[in-house]
This record gives structure tokens, sequence and C-alpha cells, in this order.
């Protein structure tokens, strides 16, 4: 099972604090409750029963059916007790838990007044105050939560979150004084409390004092480096402080993981929640965390909740998609479809690219075409198709594919690029050409402009023009130097012109902005084997190799230098079967067979190399492929001669 | 500068022109229990004087069904007004008379050719969003730019009191779903730019079903759908529009764009564009004098809040609210998130400062959209207006089967002149007391008596004119034009006072949310007439001072006109 981290909670205020509660969007300061239960059946006796609030009868038709279930079978238990006249303690840990599964529903007027009774039934109890503390500090009560918040510290003054809580809560009601204090007996408690850093750190800033900002800041980064968070604030404060260059680093790692503290009452409520759309939930986060595993878990328990939920069925089919579980992909996308997904474009989208991602071109391009009949506007679905058609040889379509985008999106480049692409391929150039010049003439990023002109240099080459291709493959490289597709081209242009010096000088700027390219390593060493540099080129090969070390091509060309090399110095042939043999293994080609054969001759086995090459001949005979299995044999007339010798 | 804080005037501070002025706009937002999310977001209005003969005009910005050929009678609301759905014009009949005389208006609609181009649309004309407002073509006719889920049109103002839809002959179409925009003179050519924010990839088709804590059906919120990016779009001067969002860098960084505003912010003499991103990192363009942009949000302080959370941007504006001689920016944001209050430091970096300034608390419950700063009390402190109204269902509203559960009471805040601002929603008016699904506010002197009048734009419901009752301070108004007649949109004004601090304020019919505002400026100025001068930064750069002699009146200040300054 994919480890899913504990949750972590604090902080009600989505503003002042680190981050949300449970409660968070419930507005509006009146309830209508719409049935009292007046309480009274302890008559006079415990003065504590007498001021109760009455238990509160929310409307619950708008929840889905577990969670009504859940919070009537808890509203029984507390009229229960009151029916029972149960002892205080006891109709005190009803109301609380009533309180509890009202607050994570975020009904949160009636978790107020159970926790209220709570509190008030059983004083000692601090999780009643502390929970009516947090209530009341969601809902913007401030000096109310405050107090709340010194009673529970009154009973438990090393409580840590309490502490911390009380601090954010004075500093939202512009008392920063008292939070200063707060924040501090804070981190006396907890000396390595980051959020109580990371408050102080705001209260400094806050109030001019930029340089003590910094430290507290910085402390809290040092406690908790993951909460990137921080660093906006660090970056304010270092500003402030006139450190600018560093404030501008610390603005460059901004990012949005929370402040954490360790509050375990608040995050126990989470575990109360019921219902498909508590699973769907807690599922959608740990997708959105990167815990596949369990927000597929997630789905399924919201589908055993309720089957006929078509969100969790999109949901489970997207987990099982990234867990590489096609059918069951394909499967749960079906279901949510056949119960009426309100998405449905998205889904055949998303079936679309999984039947396309299984080599069923046609089947994709249907479930493509299906969502676009819902939403014709839908233009990444425009995009897939035509791309999906552009990979299978189908320019033509592809072609109309793209012009369909252009007329939505007239400013869509990349379409506008790829379609240029697809009339090349169809032989088209001029219509090619005159896209690229369209391209160029409009409003583009310098990535953008590279990439068309490199398109058109391309298409100039094409059509024979080799220097106007050149010019054009310079302006792109100019016009962003960052771009190594207008290097590469280049590249390419002068090895085919024989100029090998400056196609090398072409490739390996290329290869400095984009090492992964192993045409580009590929290019560079032929240009050097054809000038005769055997011992660069190996070198070259060598390197890239570490980049790229699971390169089948990189990987078999080296074999060959080392096996078929002039030079001594150069050759190696153990080394050469060797990496022939490893690569044979990897991806059973026919080239790689013969790189094999290759290399078993130059190491003298030549029986072997006639046998393997024989095998060759036959299933190239086999395969109809009559040119390559000419040359093959001419290859194993060799192996003889060789064998005989 | 004053530390005492200024006296509170009485109120009520505005009283609404009911029915009775002509002024009838009802919005129509299409809903018909689908919830989509695009039906609660709009709508926007216009203050503007397109007849230009003196007083203001208004537009407003109208929906349309869902689909726009689905039958009305769907609607979970009928339509108050005749199909088909048109954004609709209504003239000031003020004129010359005096500014005693009680508010009429005339709907000009048909007569303005708006009903004729809503018939020739028809099912294919966008979901009205906003309106954007500026003489685009410099012909001294202020021109329109409606932005729309759909494609936005460009409407050009014939000066005859038509309008004409010269959106694709200028370039200016976008069939992204916008919300605000504004007109801008970036690179200071003395043709006004204009900036589109879009705001997410929303269709119909691709409405998703989001739920409420209930579990039950609600509105989804921005992040359901990947962000659009925003566009720049160059005036060539000829009529045309060319695309420059790549080339100004603007595709760099981009959220669901709901509101924004152009202002100096850096005070280096070129306009900047900040935008206000729902549910994520804001953007603080700042204009490199060069064509482009570099986004400074986050170091200059103003891209989230002060603790690094980015909140649900939607109304902005830019303000000297403590008249330091730099613009200020205001946030209206999400319930449970504070609206915020960045204060410049004169050089285009900011600090939230909002707990200081007491704005903190107050807007806890409420969902912020149209947001201005106005010196409603003319005490020459500028305050803070904010429309609210949710995007999610409110589940107390719907327990009680509320028909439209998103509604909220509208908020104004008071300037105390020392860095703080006091509530005085109670005070403000009946209006105030009035709960409602609040989003687009338009600013500008409606009745030309000198103090700032508010236009209310309701989503699903009438829009709301309201009428400063004056209190009693005074005030100078100007109107910038440059050559032609045109607005002098951008100009940065000093008000010189011999007793106290300048007070400075840009022109601009921008900022707000998805409205545009009159392109006066109205300056409060309190009890004192101590008005010596006013020193202008025209948009071409040229700095000119005019003496003034005497006030509570409304100038016309020519550029080239005045003396000039180094």
């Amino acid at each position: 099972m994919t480890p899913y981290p504990e949750p972590w909670v604090v902080g009600c205020r989505p503003r002042r604090s680190a981050t949300g509660s449970l409660a968070s969007t419930v507005g509006g300061p009146l309830l209508a409750v719409a049935c009292w239960l007046i309480v009274l059946s302890c008559g006079g006796a415990d003065p504590r029963r007498e001021a109760l609030e009455p238990l509160p009868q929310p409307d619950l038709s708008r929840f889905e059916k577990a969670v009504q279930d859940q919070l009537q079978r808890r509203h029984g238990e507390v009229e229960e007790a009151l029916e029972s006249e149960a002892p205080a303690p006891v109709l005190a840990a009803a109301f609380g838990e009533l309180g509890r599964h009202y607050d994570v529903y975020e009904l949160l007027q009636e978790a107020e007044a159970c926790y209220r009774n709570a509190h008030q039934l059983a004083p000692e109890e601090v999780r009643w105050t502390y929970h009516l503390a947090v209530v009341m500090q969601s809902t913007g009560r401030l000096p109310e939560a405050a107090t709340l918040f010194r009673q529970v510290l009154e009973q438990q003054p090393e409580n840590q979150p309490a502490q911390v809580r009380l601090g954010e809560t004075l500093a939202d009601d512009n008392r920063p004084q008292e939070a200063r204090q707060a924040l501090q007996r804070a981190l006396a408690i907890d000396p390595d409390s980051a959020l109580a850093h990371y408050f102080l750190g705001l209260l400094e800033n806050g109030e001019g004092r930029a340089a003590q900002a910094v430290t507290h800041l910085q402390k809290a980064l040092e406690l908790q480096p993951q909460a990137t968070i921080v660093h906006y604030a660090l970056a304010q404060a270092l500003r402030a402080d006139g450190r600018l260059d560093e404030a501008r680093l610390q603005a460059a790692q901004v990012g949005s993981e929370e402040v954490r503290l360790k509050d375990p009452l608040v995050q126990a409520l989470g575990d109360l929640r019921a219902g498909a759309a508590a699973h769907i939930r807690r599922a959608a986060k740990a997708q959105v965390e990167g815990y596949y595993e369990a927000a597929r878990q997630e789905y399924e328990r919201a589908i055993a909740a309720d089957p006929a939920n078509p969100e969790a069925q999109q949901g489970l089919a997207a987990m099982l998609l990234e867990l590489d579980d096609l059918e069951g992909a394909r499967r749960h996308f079906q279901k949510a479809l056949d119960l009426g997904a309100g998405n449905a474009a998205q889904v055949h989208f998303n079936l679309g690219a999984l039947e396309i991602l299984a080599d069923r071109l046609e089947a994709g391009l249907l479930h493509y075409r299906q969502a676009l009949e819902i939403d014709p506007q839908l233009t990444a679905v425009r995009f897939a198709l035509a791309k999906a058609m552009a990979d299978a040889g189908r320019y033509e379509d592809a072609t109309a594919a793209y012009d369909e985008i252009l007329q939505l999106e007239p400013q869509n480049i990349a379409a506008r690029l790829n379609l240029g692409l697809a009339l090349a391929r169809q032989g088209k150039l001029a219509a090619a050409k005159g896209v690229q010049e369209e391209v160029l003439s409009r409003d583009l990023t310098d990535g953008e402009r590279a990439e068309a002109l490199s398109h058109l240099a391309a298409l100039e080459a094409s059509g024979g023009d080799l220097e106007a291709a050149e010019k054009l493959y310079r302006r792109a490289a100019a016009v962003s130097p960052q771009g190594a597709g207008a290097w590469f081209g280049l590249g390419n242009l002068l090895g085919r012109q024989g100029r090998y010096p400056e196609a090398i000088e072409a490739y390996m700027a290329s290869l400095a902005i984009d090492p992964k390219n192993p045409r580009a390593w590929l290019g560079e060493v032929t240009a050097r084997v054809l000038t005769e540099d055997w011992t660069s080129a190996r070198q070259r090969l060598e390197v890239a190799l570490q980049e790229i070390p699971d390169d089948n091509e990189l990987a078999q060309t080296l074999a060959r230098l080392l096996v078929t090399c002039p030079d001594p110095e150069i050759r190696d042939t153990a080394r050469g079967l060797q990496l022939a043999q490893q690569v044979f293994e990897r991806s059973r080609s026919m080239e790689s067979a013969e790189t094999v054969a290759m290399a078993l001759a130059a190491e003298g086995r030549g029986a072997e190399a006639v046998d393997l090459q024989q095998q060759i001949v036959g299933q190239l005979e086999a395969a109809g492929q009559l040119d390559a299995a000419a040359a093959a044999r001419a290859q194993l007339e060799r192996y003889r001669r060789l064998a005989i010798r | 500068m004053a530390t005492e804080p200024p006296a509170s005037p009485l109120g009520p501070y505005f009283a609404e022109a009911g029915q009775a002025s002509g002024f009838d706009f009802v919005h129509f937002n299409g809903m018909s229990g689908k919830l989509y999310f695009n039906e609660m977001v709009g709508p926007g209005g216009a203050l503007l004087d397109y007849d230009n003969d003196g007083d203001l005009d208004i537009f407003m910005v109208q929906g349309t069904m869902l689909p726009a050929d689905a039958d009305s009678a769907g609607a979970l609301f009928p339509p108050r007004h005749p199909q088909p759905f048109s954004d609709r014009l209504y003239r000031n009949e003020l004129g010359a008379n005096s500014a005693s005389a009680p508010l009429r208006f005339t709907d000009m609609t048909a007569k303005s050719g708006l009903a004729e181009l809503a018939e020739q649309d028809g099912t294919s004309r966008g979901y009205g969003m906003g309106v954007a407002t500026g003489d685009y073509d410099n012909d001294g006719f202020i021109d329109l730019y409606v932005t729309r889920f759909g494609g936005n049109q460009l409407l050009r103002n014939g000066g005859d009191g038509t309008f004409l839809d010269v959106t694709a002959l200028a370039g200016a179409d976008d069939t992204r779903w916008s919300v605000s925009a504004t007109f801008l003179d970036y690179d200071r050519d003395g043709w006004l730019d204009l900036f589109i924010a879009n705001y997410v990839d929303f269709s119909l088709a691709s409405n998703k079903q989001c739920r409420a804590a209930t579990g039950s059906a609600d509105y989804c919120g921005p992040l359901s759908f990947p962000p659009q990016p925003d566009r720049l779009l160059r005036n060539r001067g000829d009529g045309t529009f060319e695309e420059t969002t790549r080339r100004a860098g603007l595709l760099e960084a981009f959220g669901g764009a709901l509101g924004v505003v152009a202002a100096d912010l850096d005070l280096d003499g070129w306009t900047d564009i900040y935008v206000a991103n729902d549910g994520v990192a804001n953007q603080m363009w700042i204009n490199g004098g060069d064509g482009t942009f570099a986004n400074e949000a986050v170091f200059g302080g103003s891209a989230l809040n002060q603790e690094g959370h980015p909140e649900a941007g939607m109304g902005v504006d830019a303000g000297d609210f403590d008249n330091d001689g730099d613009e200020d920016l205001f946030l209206a944001h999400l319930s449970k998130e504070t609206n915020t209050l960045y204060i410049n430091n004169g050089s285009g970096q900011f600090q939230d400062l909002t707990l200081q300034a007491g704005l903190a608390n107050a807007s806890w419950e409420a969902t912020g959209f149209g947001t201005a700063f106005l010196d409603f009390d003319n005490d020459g402190w500028l305050d803070i207006l904010v429309l609210n109204g949710a995007v999610k269902i409110i589940e107390e509203l719907a327990r009680q089967s509320d028909p439209y559960p998103l509604h909220q009471q509208n908020q104004l805040f008071r300037n105390r002149g020392d860095g703080r601002f006091d509530e005085v929603s109670a005070e403000a008016g009946q209006v105030f007391e009035l709960s409602e699904v609040s989003r687009g506010a338009a600013l500008g002197d409606i009745d030309n008596d000198g103090d700032v009048d508010i236009l209310l734009a309701n989503n699903n419901g009438p829009a709301r004119l309201l009428v400063n009752q004056n209190q009693g301070n005074h005030w100078l108004g100007l109107k910038l034009h440059g050559v032609g007649g045109r607005d002098m949109i951008g100009a940065w004004v000093e008000v010189v006072r011999s007793h106290g601090p300048s007070l400075w304020r840009r022109v601009t019919t921008g900022g707000s949310y998805a409205s545009a505002r009159d392109a006066r400026l109205l300056v409060g100025l309190g009890s004192v007439e101590d008005v010596e001068s006013v020193r202008i930064l025209w948009p071409s750069g040229l700095r000119e001072q005019h003496t003034i002699d005497g006030v509570d009146r409304y100038l016309s200040l020519g550029e080239g006109r005045g003396d000039a300054l180094p």
C-alpha cells in the first residue's frame, strides 16, 4: 500500500493561519433552528443543565443518506442521554460528540451549540472548550476565541496547539503585543515550533521590525524546510530589510506547502466523515498529492457507498490509468458515461487517449469525435485528434483537424506550426512554407519564433535551397539561443553538405542545451567518424552513453565502432561484443543481431558469426525484406571467408 | 500629514434613485438549476458620457439563457426585459439641467443599435460579463469593450448616439471567457491599448458536478478548470489592434483572472498592469518601457497575502488612500479570506497591512466582488466600497429554501486618515441593508453635484444607482482632455493644497470588477478651500502645472495648455 502521510492540521482561519480548518464555508450569523427540544429534564437540580442551549435540529435533507444516518444516530444518543437524565459528564460527551459531527460537516452553528452545552456540563473536559474555541476562531469571533483558548491553557498550560492558536487569534484580532507574548510562551513550551516562529515573523514584519522577522522566518524554514510558503514572508522581510538579492532568491522559492502543527483534536475530526462525498474528497486530496494507490482505494470506498456516483467511477478510472491498469480504467470510464457523468466530453477525451495509448487508433479517434460532438470548443481534444492522425501518417486528416482548431482559435501557434509540418509531410512544401511564414508574422515568443524559423529552414532544405535553409537555422539559433532544435537542424544540414567540422560545432551547441537528444549525439559522432577522428568519436559516444545509458542506438554505434575501427588504439572487440550482446538482449532487433554477428566475427569467432548471420538472412527473406537480406547475405559471405581462414 | 481622524459625517450617505428615474435594468442570468459556473459571475456596468452632453449615462451588461438558444421558459427566474437578451443603454437626461433636478433616464437600447446587434448576433452572441470604456480611436467619443463568456465585442461609438460592432475589423476578438478588461496606453503613443483579463477554460459541456460539504450540488470553484491566459492588444492607431501578449512577456504567468487595474505602481511614468486572479497568485506586470513587462508580484509583495496564501481575487482597485503620493491596492476576496489592502512603498513594492488597517475581520463572512477606492464624503481621504455576493451556496439560506442562496450585504469603509478604516455600512443608507448578489461597481458623479455616486450591478437582480447625499465638503472636478477631446486615461494628477498634503489621483475608467467608471476626476477637499494648483503628468510624459482659481466646480484641463514643469 502506498504510504499516506498522517494529516496535520492547524489554524482555523485560512487568511491568517497556516492551514484552513475543516470549517470553512458556512456564512451568516443566524440560523433558523427548525425544531426545539427544550432541555428541562433535570428540573432545577443542576444549574449547569438549566443553562443549556436547545438541542439543534438542522435540516439534513441536503446531505447524502449515509451522513444523515450518521448525524441522526448521534442526535439520538443525545436525546437518549437527556431523557434518561444521564450524569453530566455522560451528557457532555454526547453533546460533544454530536458537536464534532456537526463540525466536520460544517454545520458550525449547531456544532457551536453542542460544544457550548458540553463545555457547560463538563468544564473540566478541555477538549470541548478547545473545539468551541476553534469554532469561534474560524467564524471570526476572535475575542471569545482568545478567552476560550486561555481557559484551555489555565487547565493545560503546556497545551501547545492551544498556545499557538491563541497567538494566531490575537494576531488576527490586531493585538500584536498579546499575540507576541502568547507565541513566545508557545516557544517556551516547544522551542522547535515552526508555526510559532512563523507567526512571530509575520508579526514582526507587520510592525516594521524586518530583521527580527527574518530571524524568526529563517528559523521556521530551518525547522520545516518543506514549508515553502514561508519563503514568501521571508522574501518580504528581507526586502524590507534592504537585502534585495536575498529577497529575490527567497521569492524564487515560494510554494504552497504550509507550516504545520500537530493538532490531534482537530485532526481527528476528519476521520468522522462518512458517505461517498467524503471518500471522494479524500481521494481527490490523495490524488493531488500523488498518492494514487491511496486515491484508488478511497474511490473504491466511494463506489461501495454509492455505486451510481459517476464522479467516483471517473476518479477511479483516472487512478487506474495512473496505475497502468488500462482495462480497469476503460471499464470505469465507461461506467461513468453510463451513469451520466456531467463532464462526458472529458470522459470521452480520456477514453480516447487511453485507446490510443493501447494502439487502438480508430477507437481512440471515435472517442475524441464523441467528445467534440458534446463540446466543439474543446481545442485540446481537437489537438489530440490531429496529433493522433499525424502520428499515424494520416496527414491529410491531420491537416483538416488543425485547420478546424485554427478556425476556433486563430491565435493558436502550436496548431499552426503543426499544420505546417503536416502539409510538409504530404509534400505540399509551398503551402507548408506559406503557413510558417504566416506564423512568423504573428506575435510570438522567442521559442515559437525559433521553431517556426527552423520549420521553414527544413522546408527550404527539402526544396534544395541549402543556403536559405542555413540562414534560417542561424536566425533561429540567434532568436532563441537556448533552443536546441535550431542547432540540431543546422548540424544535420551542414553534415549533409559534408561540412563536418561546422556540423560538429552545431551538434555540440545543440547538445550543450539538450544533452538528452540521441539523434544529435549520433549526428556528431557520424561527422567525427567521417573525418576519421576515431578518438574523439569514441570519447563522445562514451559521454553520450553516460547521458542516456539506455539508448540502444548509441550503444550499438559504440559497439560497431569498437569492433570495426581501423585504429587499433580505439578497437576493443571484447567490449564491443559485450555491448552488442547487451543491446540485443534489450531490443531483440535484427539490427542488433547483426551487430552481435559483426562483433563475433571481429573477435575471431567466425563460425558463430556465420551461424547468427545465416539466421538473420533467413528472417529477412521470410519477412520479404529482400534488399536487406541481400546485404546481410554479402556480409555472411565475408564471415564465411573469415571462418575458413 | 494629518493625523487626527476627520469627523464622521452623518448618514445616510446614499439613497437609491428608484425605478421612477427610468433606470430599470434587471440582470438575467439564465440559471436553470444546472449550476453553470458562469451564471453567477457577472455582470458589470459602466458610467460613461456616451453622447458628450456633459452627464454620465449608463451601460449595463446582460446575460442570456444557457445555452443561448434554450427556451427562456426554462429559466428559474424569468427575464424582465424583452428578448433578444441585449446589453442596455440608458441616457441621462440631466444635460444642462440643475444638479438638483431629479434624475431621469431614457432607455436607448434600441436607438443606439444595441438591440439590433443582439438580434443580428442571435445565439452566436456570448453571455455578457463586463465592460471597459475608452476612446480607442481618438475621435472624442467614448467606445465600449464588452467582455463575454463567448465572443467579446468592441463597440465603436459613432458619435451619433449609435454603436457599431467593429470587433473583427479591429482585431479585438477573444472567444475565451473574459470578465474584466481595461484600456491603457502602455506604450505612451497616444492610443489606448487594451488588456483583457481572461478567466478559465469552461464550457457548458464541460460543466462539472461540484459538491458542498453536505454532499449536495454546488457551484464549482475556479481551480476545477484550467486558467486562460490574459491578452494585451496594442492599438496601431489606425482603428486596429495587434496582439502583443507574447512579445510583452505576459504569457509567462497567468491564473484565472477576474479583475484588472492599470496604474503606474512604481512611479516610473509607464503604466503597469495588476491582475487579480481567483485562487492563485496575482500578477503585477511592471512596464519596462520597451514593450515588455515583468511580473514583480512575488518579489513586490502583492502576489499573495501576508502569510503567503493565494486568495480568490475578484475586484481590484488602485488608489492613494494614505495620501503619500503612490497608488495602493485593494482586492476583494472570498469569504473566509479577508479583503486585502496592499500598501505601496513608493517604488512598486507592497506590504499587506489589512489587519493593521482594520479591514480583516469585517470581510470574513462576505465574498467581495466590485470594489473601489472612493472619497464618498469628500474629506480628501479615499474610502473603500465592497460589493458582496457568495459564489458557493450558503447552506443556511438553502435550508430556508431560498431560491438563489448567494446573497449578502454590501459594505462601505470610511478612511479615518490614520491608516485605518471604520465600517460605516450601517450609516450608509437603506440600500446597504439589502442582501443581494452584487458584482460590478462603477463610480461617477451621475448628478454632477460634486460627490461620487455608485452604479451597482447585481447578478440575477435589479441594478441600483446609489446617489450620494452630499456630505458638504469642498471638491474639485477635473476633466482632462487631449487633442480631439479624448479622455486622458493614465494621467497622474497632484492637487497641491496650501494647508495639507497634496492629493494624488489617476485618470482611469478601469478597476473595480467588470465595470467602467467616470473618466473625470472628482477630488474631495475637506472643509478648506485651499487648492493652489494642479500638477499633471500626462500619459505622453509631459509635466504641466495649472493654477486653480476656485473650487466646488468642474474644470476642463487640456494637455499643453498649462505651465510646463521639468
